[in-house]
């Protein structure tokens, strides 16, 4: 097993559990091939982990991401994405999410799953909020 | 008064000797009050197009967005209804197969950051993140990130 914490990161499986302080399904399906997908974004405090690796492993959204049971990804915000609908039996409260002032939530996504990280705890690859980048690029 | 105002009088006062490169765009009026004179305004004709190609495509970006939007409001009403147990697993499968976007991967990137500027001047929250705006463009959210990244 092995974790990231700074972009570029992403894992894929047949089930990944995603938690954090807010997470929440988001926007569309999105269509990739021939296939759709539903997504998901973490804002605060995620962490994302393959419970269930794909037999055989293989890659289907991304070359890069990793693969193996129980890798990680962790950081401020992520997003990813699971080929079946999320409902409230794939949500919960509290375990591993939780914090001193939050409960947590977790949500556990199946089928053909992608998480990737958008900004991490370390690195700079992507920590600019946009407005604030555009801010910058004004000056 | 401005360059314009002053080459105008240019114009008018000494109409033989006019610059030698110039490219503008006129207006010529007349009211009930002035019926003995004409009014010229004028100005450099690029800018003036310049301007008019701006709201032209903030009308373009608008009229996408408000129909990405409206496409996930009607989504997010079907999902809300599957998740009160209206449908079962394989109609919202269908459903939602209806509502599937293909997000916009060949997008320009300077035309991408011109976009996200025309939201965020429009919606001032820092709270919408590129998930967010990758809902409203409909654009790839690694994309965005991708071309945020390149302004840091």
């Amino acid at each position: 097993m092995s974790e990231i914490q700074e972009v570029p990161g992403a894992i894929e499986g047949e089930e990944i559990v995603l938690t954090g302080l807010k997470i929440a399904p988001k926007g569309a399906p999105i269509q990739i091939k021939s296939n759709i997908v539903f997504p998901v974004t973490i804002t605060r405090r995620g962490t994302g982990e393959i419970s269930k690796a794909y037999s055989p492993p293989k890659h289907k959204f991304k070359k890069t991401s990793m693969l193996n049971l129980a890798d990680k990804i962790s950081g401020r915000h992520l997003w990813g994405f699971s080929s079946s609908p999320i409902t409230r039996k794939n949500v919960g409260k509290g375990q591993k999410g939780r914090s001193g002032r939050h409960t947590g939530q977790f949500l556990v996504i199946t089928e053909n799953c992608f998480a990737e990280l958008v900004h991490g705890w370390k690195g700079d690859a992507l920590p600019s909020h946009p407005k604030k980048t555009l801010e910058t690029e004004d000056e | 008064m401005s360059d314009i105002d002053n080459y105008c009088n240019v114009c008018q006062y000494n109409s033989g000797s006019t610059p030698s490169n110039y490219d503008i765009i006129a207006r010529v009026w007349q009211t009930s009050d002035s019926s003995d004179y004409l009014n010229i305004t004028a100005t450099d004709t690029k800018s003036f197009f310049e301007k008019i190609f701006e709201i032209s495509n903030e009308n373009k970006l608008l009229r996408a967005t408000l129909k990405n939007l409206w496409n996930v409001s009607k989504y997010n009403h079907e999902y809300i209804s599957f998740l009160l147990g209206q449908y079962t697993d394989k109609e919202f499968a269908i459903l939602a197969q209806k509502f599937a976007t293909k997000p916009d991967l060949d997008i320009d990137k300077n035309k991408l950051i011109e976009n996200i500027s025309i939201i965020f001047s429009i919606i001032d929250d820092e709270s919408l993140t590129s998930h967010d705006l990758s809902t409203i463009l409909n654009i790839d959210c690694s994309l965005i990130e991708s071309t945020m990244s390149s302004l840091s």
